[in-house]
């Protein structure tokens, strides 16, 4: 007997099936269906993992349930071929974008109005034998020849004389009965899951979900044994003839590029070739070097071959858009590393430094596309966005999807409470819950805390969990993945509405993407890029030589002199505690030590223990030894495999693999965090090693070594991007730390520092700070020049930005209404901007008013106190009010705590000044008194709590930073300590700790002994210590 | 004039705490995700705060109860409080959520002045284990803040000027916009803002403030609606630790009819009936209700009938709340004979029917079917004493027979047709009943339809008549 | 009592005077025109005796009208120690008010007694079903005066060996199942005595459908899935246990 089951949801169709389509597809397998239709409700995207899972063992069709909004009956609708496929695609876009995201509305003018014509249609009529006779008759005229009656069966209370009415219709309407499965799930063992899910959806308990659940679980992939009692042989032969007609499969899906990219004239390769040829002339000025120009070649050719020139044409494209809006942008990835990329103005890093791995994208025989992504500036990555909706239309413009699916703490709620628990209950035991130690742990401990005392759910709670993580809850949309075609995007994949306002989405994820070949621009936001465009503005100020990343000297010594004693607070991707503390021990010295530093302080190289080896070899404690043949792939980085494409090649030149099966590779260290698939890899890799020549040792050692590196390893081609960044935003703060603090604060909110801090660290450096004041502030922080000359240092003003409050029209108003010679006094202030009390008394509170009204509680007094202004009568008409009442100013402490919650942060003494003058920190170091303690030396020291990390790579230590008048410090506390002492480590904001001196280098730590709260010390001062950060 | 204000700073964590001998950390839950909003004393000295995330606060006390923060019980708590106060003034006002105000210039006399008064409600909140923060004053206001800012008692109307003024800005019932506003003036004491210019206050600040103020300081009058008590007596106690036996119930119970006592003595009543609610966990309830052939007005008759009546029962799961409730009034009589029986019921015929009923044959008796949706047939009807709705058309209900089994009974001979079949019901693994099972309906060779069914393991049996 | 006067309300001969003779408010339709037309519908005020050779024939959907009726107008229905549980979900779907059931059950007949006479005596209760041990007939009596008194109705299920028993019952049946529903004999209806029996088709057992009186034919083989899977497991060898479903 032969069966293809027709009708089946995946766990796609969210909360409603409850079995992955990879899972529906190997059920499918065993029982030996001849063929599977996913119809997934109103969606396909669990399509391309089903396709995926099935290739060649199984028969795909792709399809679609519904139901409508204004008629009973259950519809399942499948693509026999590309047009089908079109038109299925079609009507699912049609009937989710007119719905909020996550919903759909279909109607019956839907299905007559849109072309269905070679859609096949399978329909489950609902109602009296009348009713659906006539549902029947509608179809017949949608559908003609290619509308079947559903005949399922379940096993279900009333089925026989549904059955009986079924036959009877069909005979009426002359309608053939085909049989189908409903099939929710993969196997029977689902059903407790499939009743979680259901009463998740319905927001019910288990409990009392009644018959909202199945009665049984007989949804499932049935063999056909079972089928074949259950259903006439007729029926189950009309699935077969369904499915012999459904010949489509998404293979056949093609990417069709953009036609507009190409010039007349020309065609794609020769225009590409054009443009890199013109890009190879201005970046190697005239003197292409041999190397680079056999380098041209080979890629070019790649390109051709893989007939990806429209992609390269694409992102050139968006790329020039952004240059010609005096946006920066940045390419990333291994292609934008390319020499075409330099030559394409893609990315600045010059690839004649850096040896990469063009292989690695362009994958000659899997047909998968190259991974571009481009960094914007933060600010203005919408500008970009918008210019492509343009340029191609939303019809063909959309954005990738992410799928968004159960996490352990999702599942562990949802689930909780679906069976009932307590909601406090659930919460508490989830904030008791590790997660660092990865989710296993984590229900371990659940098993412990007791959610339930009911032993049942207790044991079903478990396993639910750990099945419903990982299952697809929403779509959301993917950070900047765009996919463009040559035609209507909603013919290809259905688009649906995101929860953005005019945002949409396409239902499938980056990885359904590649499965399929299709092509996707990632257009990212990045701060630095905005932090750095603004810095180049303001020097241009006072130094027009400096306008462009090109324009900022190459491998300046006194640059690196900066990172390598860890000043790099601000600077790109190496500001981290961490990192920080790296510098002076890597001590960089060039491009590529960065390119290193910041690959090598991550998690996935910490914990496959690469930092010691690299740093003794560095240090020259330990002689490097590679073999020769391994000398291009481990050479530059001491022999320890750092980055991703290393191991790559390692993988190739040591052990054999092909660029195909080396890619194989990376893809399963990239899941092997959810897979644990790199098994079968260690044989190969080993076998290979061992016909080479080298040692099992060796090779054993190299297999763990990519082992460690799991998840978390960084390619060398990202690296190398962002090491650039970092070395142009560390030139610009050592030659411009005024211009840089400035470019900076005014692209906040970003980085690890807040503004307090970055404010400190600048005047740290030298550069001095001025208040907000409202005769010579801007909206922006601006530079000024206090003597006047441009040739002297410039200062920093504080801009009106920082005032919390004040509203952006209110310091435009005082920006366009300023009298050249500044306001005479609050009135006039009042009375020439028109700003509102609202505005008026920010600027009072951050004592921007304090040149032209006294202090900021008379300034707010009198404020508050002056008429509405009254337009026909000229201001200096107008009569002072009569009674002056004066008010006392404020002391020191009440001026912080002014301070900081009018803007953050004070540019008056530090909190810790105040107390140590009043003699309430005695015997307690400052930050600058540590640097001349000794290593091993017991002290005191206390200070601000402004950072508290626990980082994922050491186990149990929580970082924690105190900052005082002088600096910051840096405390170390050990999980021992960390948990007899919680506390105080969890609760204070002012923290007194005595610890033991640790010093390397320059690194200075504090191994905690005892942590004191002296909170009450800062509200002492009346400073509510909240607003310190 | 003369007001006392009293501010219950805890109302809801004593009332949890309250059930039990042993302090305990509670902390009471508020918000998306859910943060600490306030926590007793023994929380706090684990280190618990308000604001808290549920993460932290479980992280510094592992044992911690965290209970929702509940207005509806807030207010019931308030009102229960009122009514104690009833003895002692005879105009007073609720001050939600946790406050009482009550006029006493008129009953100072009566009880010797204010500090006795004073130590009088002291003891009695103490009693009950309620925090209570007192306080006098000239204005309800005054009282009020002095109160809610656990000064120190003073009858020296000066005294009390004096603390009031020293009181910072935020103490007062001012919007926080306000109050902010005025603080960051440098004006930070009430005494500082009382000080200045009504009028170049309210073109600040607004008219509001400046009425406050006076109402504060009696410059306007600040009128009081006087509360009343209510008709029918109903006080709970949640129970942050489950109790399993019926003695454990009777200290907890104990507290409750005490208040009934007091309550009872205040309003020159008597009653005949409680009702007492044991709630379980999962929603279910055991109702008692007690009756004496005479009226009762003490703690310890109530005690001993509910002993009796609770002895004999056996806790069919653990209690997680008490409830106690009364609505027959009875006037208080020294010489009351039996008033049961005689007295002809309020309730329905129907009830009337069904309380003739029950007392002969036992409530357990007489039940009422009630058809459950849960797929099991054993889950799908229950015997209750209360009907329950749920909202199931009757088409929605599956095709069942009107008789069911209890026990289901072997089939001991070959049907003579099989009707319909097979049903597949399979499920309810959550409760551990799960059940996987075909049912088929067939008739038999005496011409009954029964509902037949068969397990994995094998076996027929029959489940239910067509009848 | 008078002997006499017992005997003569036992055959029904006297009317009460609470009892109004009038047909439209002294009879409930049974719900079945054809029950109806010969019965003239089921007496209010008095007592019914259904007699059984074992329960489950049929005997509930008998009923089942009238359940439905008086429990939507809002009448308390009571179950006296029923031999089985009445199913809610079936009742249910018969349309009938649950909230007005009330299932009571009783240790000693005494109880029974008293219980059914509370209930029938009460303007509340609309019907009284019971299932007695071995009434005796002054208990049946206090019984009608009961129902007479309250204006309710009370049916009384009797072992089918009872027939010969006297009672003071206003209808006594004797049902016996018949594959079409019921096979009713009239032993004794008020101010006629009448031994005629009927057959009367009731609705379908399972689904509740009224089973249509002229049943379609079955003119082609049956291949309803439905059927081809139920066959008896006790059939002789050459006719093989039906496959068990459940296992796969």
């Amino acid at each position: 007997m032969d069966y293809a089951e027709l009708h089946c949801l995946s766990n796609f169709s969210f909360l409603r099936g409850a079995s992955h389509p990879e899972e529906l597809v190997k059920a499918a397998i065993e029982q030996g269906y001849r063929a599977l239709a996913l119809t997934d409700e109103c969606s396909v995207s669990g399509v391309v993992r089903a396709h995926r899972e099935a290739k060649g063992q199984l028969q795909l069709i792709v399809g679609s349930e519904f139901c409508l909004e204004d008629a009973p009956f259950l519809l399942v609708l499948l693509a026999p071929d590309r047009q089908a496929y079109g038109q299925l695609c079609r009507l699912i876009t049609i009937a989710r974008r007119r719905a909020p995201k996550g919903k759909y509305h279909l109607y019956l003018e839907d299905l007559q109005a849109a072309s269905l014509t070679h859609c096949l249609a399978l329909f489950r009529p609902q109602g009296a034998f009348e009713a659906k006779s006539q549902q029947g008759e509608l179809l017949q005229a949608i559908f003609p020849q290619r509308l079947w009656l559903l005949g399922e069966r379940f096993l279900e209370n009333g089925e026989e004389t549904e059955l009986e009415a079924l036959k009877a219709l069909a005979i009426r309407l002359d309608l053939p009965i085909v049989a189908a499965g409903d099939v929710h799930m993969h196997s029977s063992n689902r059903q407790p899951l499939q009743d979680l899910v259901t009463a998740i959806r319905h927001g019910c308990t288990i409990h009392n979900a009644g018959y909202r659940l199945f009665s049984n679980a007989e949804r499932h992939i049935r063999s056909l044994t079972k089928l074949e009692r259950l259903y006439p042989p007729e029926w189950l032969a009309e699935s077969i003839a369904i499915a012999q007609r459904c010949r489509f499969s998404l293979e056949e899906l093609r990417y069709e590029y953009p036609a507009e990219l190409v010039p007349n004239g020309h065609d794609a390769p020769t225009y590409l070739r054009a443009l890199v040829e013109k890009g190879a002339q201005h970046r190697f000025h005239n003197k292409v070097p041999d190397r680079v120009r056999q380098q041209i070649e080979h890629e070019l050719a790649l390109i051709r071959e893989l007939q990806y020139e429209h992609y390269f044409l694409t992102i050139q494209d968006i790329v020039a858009y952004a240059r010609s809006q005096d946006i920066l942008c940045q390419g990333r990835g291994s292609a934008a590393n390319s020499v075409i990329c330099y030559c394409l103005g893609i990315t600045e890093v010059n690839p004649t430094k850096v040896d990469l791995l063009f292989e690695r994208f362009i994958s000659r025989n899997r047909g998968e596309p190259p991974d571009i992504d481009v960094d914007f500036e933060h600010e203005r990555r919408e500008e970009v966005i918008q210019y492509i909706y343009r340029k191609y239309g939303r019809s063909r413009a959309a954005l990738a999807a992410t799928i968004i699916s159960y996490r352990a703490r999702s599942a562990i709620r949802d689930a909780g409470k679906a069976l009932g628990f307590d909601l406090a209950h659930i919460e508490q035991v989830l904030s008791g819950i590790s997660w660092r130690d990865g989710t296993r742990v984590g229900l371990e401990q659940i098993r412990e805390a007791g959610l339930t005392d009911n032993p049942q759910l207790g044991r079903y709670f478990i396993t639910l969990v750990e099945t419903l993580i990982g299952f697809p809850r929403h779509l959301s949309q993917h950070v900047g993945g765009f996919v463009i075609s040559a035609g209507p995007i909603d013919e290809l994949v259905p688009v649906e509405n995101a929860a953005m306002q005019g945002r949409t989405v396409i239902q499938w994820d980056k990885d359904d993407l590649e499965t399929l070949g299709l092509l996707k621009v990632d257009i990212l936001a990045l701060g630095m890029l905005t932090a750095i465009r603004k810095t180049l503005h303001l020097i241009q100020q006072y130094q027009p030589g400096i306008a462009t990343l090109q324009d900022i000297g190459e491998e300046d010594r006194a640059v690196y002199k900066m990172l390598q004693r860890g000043d790099s607070i601000g600077v790109f991707q190496v500001e981290s505690r961490a990192q920080i503390n790296m510098l002076p021990r890597l001590k960089p010295e060039k491009y590529y030590d960065l390119v290193i530093q910041i690959a090598i302080v991550r998690p996935g190289p910490i914990q496959g223990d690469m930092v010691h080896p690299y740093l003794r070899r560095r240090d020259k404690i330990e002689q490097p030894d590679i073999r020769k043949e391994l000398e291009p792939v481990l050479g530059r980085t001491l022999g320890v495999p750092i980055f991703q494409e290393q191991v790559i090649r390692l993988a190739m030149v040591a052990a054999g693999f092909s660029a195909d099966e080396a890619d194989m590779l990376r893809r399963a260290m990239a899941a092997w965090k959810r897979q644990g698939d790199l098994e079968p890899f260690r044989f190969k890799l080993i076998d290979g090693m061992l016909a080479r020549g080298y040692t099992q040792e060796y090779a054993e050692q190299i297999y763990n070594q990519i082992r460690g590196f799991g998840g978390y390893g960084f390619p060398e081609s990202h690296s190398a991007s962002f090491a650039l960044l970092a070395y142009v935003s560390a030139w610009l703060k050592y030659h411009h730390p005024a211009a840089f603090f400035c470019g900076l604060l005014n692209s906040q909110p970003m980085g690890f520092y807040s503004p307090s801090q970055l404010i400190q660290d600048a005047r740290r450096h030298g550069v001095e700070v001025l208040p907000v004041d409202v005769n010579l502030s801007f909206r922006e922080h601006s530079l000024t020049w206090p003597d006047k000359s441009p040739e002297g240092s410039p200062a920093i003003r504080l801009g009106f930005r920082l005032v919390k409050g004040l509203s952006i029209p209110g310091s435009q108003a005082i920006e366009a209404n300023r009298p050249a010679e500044g306001f005479k006094d609050s009135r006039q202030l009042k009375y020439l901007t028109g700003l509102n009390n609202t505005d008026l008394e920010a600027l009072a509170s951050a004592n921007a008013l304090s040149a032209i009204a006294g202090h900021r509680y008379q300034a707010r007094w009198d404020i508050l106190g002056h008429d509405k202004p009254a337009p026909l009568l000229p201001p200096e008409t107008r009569t002072q009010p009569a009674v002056g009442i004066q008010l006392p100013e404020p002391n020191e402490g009440e001026t912080l705590l002014e301070d900081y919650t009018s803007m953050g942060l004070s540019l008056g003494r530090h909190p810790l000044a105040l107390l140590r003058e009043r003699g309430l920190l005695r015997r307690i170091l400052t930050a600058e008194e540590l640097q001349t303690q000794e290593h091993g030396h017991v002290v005191q020291v206390a200070g601000l709590v402004t950072g508290r990390q626990r980082p994922g790579s050491a186990s149990g230590v929580t970082f924690v930073t105190l900052e005082d008048e002088t600096g910051n410090i840096n405390v170390v506390v050990w999980a021992v300590t960390a948990q007899q002492q919680r506390k105080a480590l969890l609760t204070s904001r002012l923290l007194q700790v005595s610890g033991i001196m640790e010093r390397r280098d320059t690194v200075i730590h504090i191994i905690a002994g005892r942590l004191t709260n002296l909170t009450h010390l800062i509200e002492g001062l009346t400073i509510p210590s909240r607003d310190f950060r | 004039m003369l007001w006392l204000y009293i501010h219950f700073p805890s109302l809801q964590l004593d009332h949890y705490q309250r059930a039990h001998t042993h302090p305990i950390p509670v902390a009471l839950v508020d918000g998306q995700p859910p943060r600490v909003r306030e926590a007793n004393q023994e929380a706090r000295q684990q280190g618990v705060s308000p604001e808290q995330s549920i993460h932290t606060a479980a992280s510094l006390a592992p044992t911690l109860q965290l209970c929702p923060d509940d207005t509806a019980l807030q207010e019931k708590l308030l009102s229960r409080l009122a009514q104690r106060c009833y003895h002692y003034a005879a105009h007073i006002t609720l001050c939600p959520p946790d406050g009482l105000l009550l006029e006493v210039s008129t009953v100072l006399r009566l009880h010797g002045g204010l500090r006795p008064l004073y130590r009088q409600l002291a003891e009695t909140f103490q009693k009950q284990a309620y925090q209570a923060w007192i306080a006098g004053g000239a204005t309800p206001l005054a009282a009020r803040l002095l109160a809610r800012n656990h000064t120190a008692l003073s009858d020296d109307p000066s005294t009390q000027w004096a603390t009031l003024r020293n009181l910072p800005i935020q103490a007062t019932d001012l919007p926080v916009g306000i109050t902010d506003r005025l603080s960051r003036m440098g004006l930070r004491k009430i005494g500082q803002v009382m000080d200045l210019p009504p009028q170049e206050i309210a073109k600040r600040l607004g008219t509001d403030v400046t009425s406050y103020i006076h109402r504060l300081s009696g410059r306007q009058p600040d009128p009081q609606p006087a509360w009343s008590p209510p008709k029918h007596f109903e006080v709970h106690l949640d129970l942050l630790r489950e109790l399993d036996t019926v003695t454990a119930i009777l200290f907890p119970l104990q507290r409750l009819l005490q208040e009934l006592a007091d309550f009872l003595r205040q309003h020159q009543l008597a009653t005949d009936t409680l009702h007492l609610n044991l709630e379980h966990r999962y929603d279910s309830t055991t109702r008692f209700q007690i009756r004496t052939g005479k009226q009762a007005h003490n703690t310890e008759t109530f005690l001993q009938l509910c002993r009796l009546q609770l002895e004999h029962h056996i806790l069919q799961a653990p209690v997680v709340r008490i409830q106690l409730r009364v609505d027959r009034w009875l006037a208080r009589q020294p010489d009351a004979t039996d008033l049961f029986g005689s007295t002809a019921s309020q309730d329905s015929l129907q009830q009337a029917l069904l309380d003739r009923l029950q007392a002969r044959l036992g409530r357990k008796h007489i039940k009422r079917p009630n058809a459950v949706p849960d797929h099991r047939p054993e889950k799908a009807w229950q015997a209750g004493e209360a009907p329950v709705k749920f909202p199931h058309p009757p088409s929605q209900w599956p095709q069942r027979p009107l008789w069911f089994l209890d026990r289901p009974q072997p089939l001991l001979e070959a049907p003579q047709d099989w009707l319909s079949g097979p049903e597949r019901l399979g499920g309810g693994w959550w409760d551990g009943q799960n059940i996987l099972r075909d049912y088929y309906v067939a008739r038999l060779t005496t011409g009954r339809i029964a509902w037949v069914f068969r397990q994995p393991q094998g076996g027929w049996f029959i489940h239910g008549w067509f009848a | 009592m008078n002997p006499l006067l017992d005997q003569l309300l036992e055959k029904g001969h006297v009317w009460q005077a609470t009892q109004s003779p009038r047909p439209d408010t002294d009879r409930y339709s049974t719900g079945y025109p054809e029950l109806d037309t010969g019965l003239g519908g089921w007496p209010k005020g008095a007592l019914t005796e259904l007699l059984l050779p074992h329960t489950g024939i049929g005997e509930l959907r008998l009923c089942l009208p009238l359940l439905k009726q008086l429990s939507q107008s809002g009448q308390a229905i009571f179950w006296f120690d029923p031999p089985h549980i009445p199913y809610a979900p079936a009742l249910a779907r018969a349309g009938i008010q649950l909230s007005q059931l009330f299932v009571v059950h009783t240790k000693h007949p005494k109880d029974q007694l008293w219980g059914m006479d509370q209930a029938l005596r009460s303007q509340a209760c609309g019907l009284v079903l019971a299932w007695p041990d071995q009434p005796r007939p002054g208990d049946l009596r206090r019984l009608q005066l009961a129902a007479a008194d309250g204006g309710s109705s009370a049916f009384i299920m009797r072992k089918e060996s009872d027939t010969q028993q006297a009672s003071p019952a206003a209808l006594r049946l004797q049902l016996r199942p018949h594959p079409d529903g019921l096979s009713i004999t009239i032993l004794k209806r008020r101010g006629s005595w009448a031994g005629a029996e009927h057959v009367l088709r009731l609705p379908d057992p399972v689904t509740g459908q009224p089973i249509p009186s002229h049943p379609m034919p079955q003119d082609s083989p049956d291949t309803t899935p439905g059927t081809t899977v139920i066959q008896g497991p006790w059939a002789a060898e050459d006719n093989p246990v039906p496959n068990n479903p459940l296992q796969e």
